[in-house]
């Protein structure tokens, strides 16, 4: 699992690192991970491919029970 | 000296400082201008003249600077500075050719000495971190793809500083050429054997200054800081930059802890090192260099967008990225302001203090702004235009490009 889906994984010196995953369907997420902890969410444009608007801050235990959501079968 | 009269003032200026915090924050700006104006105000041919507190606020702002450029380093570890300096080289030597030339130029129009020009260089070349970094979450850019670019040109002239300010701590000590580029050479060797270490032996460092009471690696971390730093003063190399070394050698959980404990710290010296340098200049200087200084701030706010038009071009990012990483990059802050500071104690020029103080004034308040608005702007004059938001009520009937 996950083996295939293209996440790319960019330094934010600084402040935490910066992934972007990308669905067969044409869209692109972009997930900020802190390094205090904080993740945020948001989701690239369509019509400007490099942008994401300010998307969804989630601390520790919402990102897990986020990914627990959208790991269940 | 007066205990009482030094409590007093001090107590004044810093529930001043934290009135016109609050008020900056409000507006949702930076405070530093607000700092720098307070400053000016109370300052000599000031509104307001206050002497007693003087050598406190001296002291206070030289520790200001060396905990402001600690707390960056202790920001970055040293792996992510040796990557980065492999990646962004160009994207920095384009920025420091855009930005610090203006500056050199300007000066040497304005009739000053090459010294004083070279200080100047500074001022427009550094962007500040700290507004940028704040703005960029603010707005929400922190997931842009133009985003690692920005702040890698930022990583970049932070590392440059460390060369930068040597060389000009030297050249304005009024060393020859031989005395520079021997200050240079120990500059070099510092900054090459600090990486070193702290990519060999930082897990070592850390742990030797770690502890479970936050009061001992509190006074261990800021205790070595002021050494480190005093020892390169000493050496010419500018203690700002011992400082900086300082944070980067520490890392890990080490550096994260000695950050929470050291940010108050640094908030308080860094403010009163932002009080210093209005209260040194003189507000009746002001008038006469504000249109000078705002010629240089429109030029080089115009050489910042190019930058970061040309690193986000470089890096694949589409144009409104571009226009967005330029924007991005305009503000200058807190060090311009170190290295103004500099040049205005060593009295090199006389001109230096008020004509940064406005150039500073002028960017760090418009640098949120070209943050923001530069590509709808630009968008519009150079396109492309913007595409009306699309109905995403099916956002997966997109074919799959």
């Amino acid at each position: 699992m996950g083996g295939q889906v293209p996440i790319s994984e960019t330094p934010l010196p600084g402040i935490g690192t910066q992934y972007t995953l990308s669905t067969v369907a044409g869209r692109a997420i972009s997930v900020v991970a802190g390094r205090d902890g904080v993740r945020r969410i948001a989701f690239y444009n369509v019509d400007d491919p490099d942008a994401c608007g300010p998307g969804v801050r989630l601390t520790r235990a919402e990102a897990v029970a986020l990914a627990e959501l959208l790991a269940e079968d | 000296m007066h205990p009482a009269t030094l409590l007093i003032e001090l107590g004044a200026i810093i529930l001043g400082l934290s009135i016109l915090g609050r008020v900056a924050t409000r507006m949702g700006m930076s405070p530093i201008p607000f700092y720098l104006l307070g400053g000016l105000a109370f300052g000599h041919g000031g509104v307001l003249d206050l002497s007693q507190s003087d050598d406190f606020i001296e002291i206070g702002a030289e520790i200001g600077v060396v905990l402001l450029l600690l707390l960056l380093g202790l920001e970055y570890t040293a792996g992510e500075l040796v990557t980065n300096l492999r990646a962004a080289a160009p994207a920095g030597a384009i920025d420091a050719l855009l930005n610090a030339v203006p500056g050199f130029l300007a000066g040497l129009l304005l009739g000053w000495g090459p010294t004083a020009a070279l200080a100047l260089a500074g001022v427009t070349w550094i962007s500040s971190s700290g507004v940028i970094a704040k703005v960029l979450g603010d707005l929400g850019h922190l997931g842009n793809r133009e985003t690692p670019v920005v702040l890698s040109v930022l990583v970049i002239e932070d590392l440059a500083m460390a060369l930068y300010l040597p060389i000009l701590t030297a050249l304005l000590a009024g060393v020859g050429l031989l005395g520079g580029s021997l200050t240079v050479a120990i500059a070099l060797g510092t900054i090459s054997i600090v990486l070193f270490l702290a990519l060999r032996h930082g897990g070592r460092i850390s742990k030797a200054l770690s502890s479970e009471e936050p009061e001992f690696l509190l006074l261990g971390v800021l205790g070595l800081t002021l050494l480190v730093a005093g020892v390169a003063d000493k050496l010419q190399v500018s203690a700002a930059v011992g400082a900086f070394l300082v944070g980067i050698a520490i890392s890990g959980d080490v550096a994260e802890h000695a950050q929470t404990l050291l940010a108050p710290l640094r908030d308080l010296f860094a403010a009163v090192f932002f009080v210093f340098f209005g209260l040194s200049t003189d507000p009746g200087a002001l008038p006469g260099v504000l249109l000078p200084a705002a010629a240089l701030a429109v030029v080089t706010a115009l050489t910042k967008i190019a930058t970061g038009y040309w690193a986000a071009a470089r890096a694949g990012i589409a144009k409104p990225g571009r226009y967005r990483a330029g924007g991005a990059l305009v503000a200058r802050g807190e060090f311009s302001i170190v290295i103004a500071g500099l040049a205005a104690t060593s009295g090199v020029e006389p001109r230096m203090g008020p004509f940064a103080a406005a150039y500073v004034l002028i960017l760090v308040v418009a640098g949120p702004f070209t943050a923001r608005y530069a590509e709808p702007v630009l968008r519009r004059l150079f396109g492309p235009k913007p595409v009306p938001a699309p109905i995403e009520e099916d956002d997966d009937d997109l074919t799959p490009r």
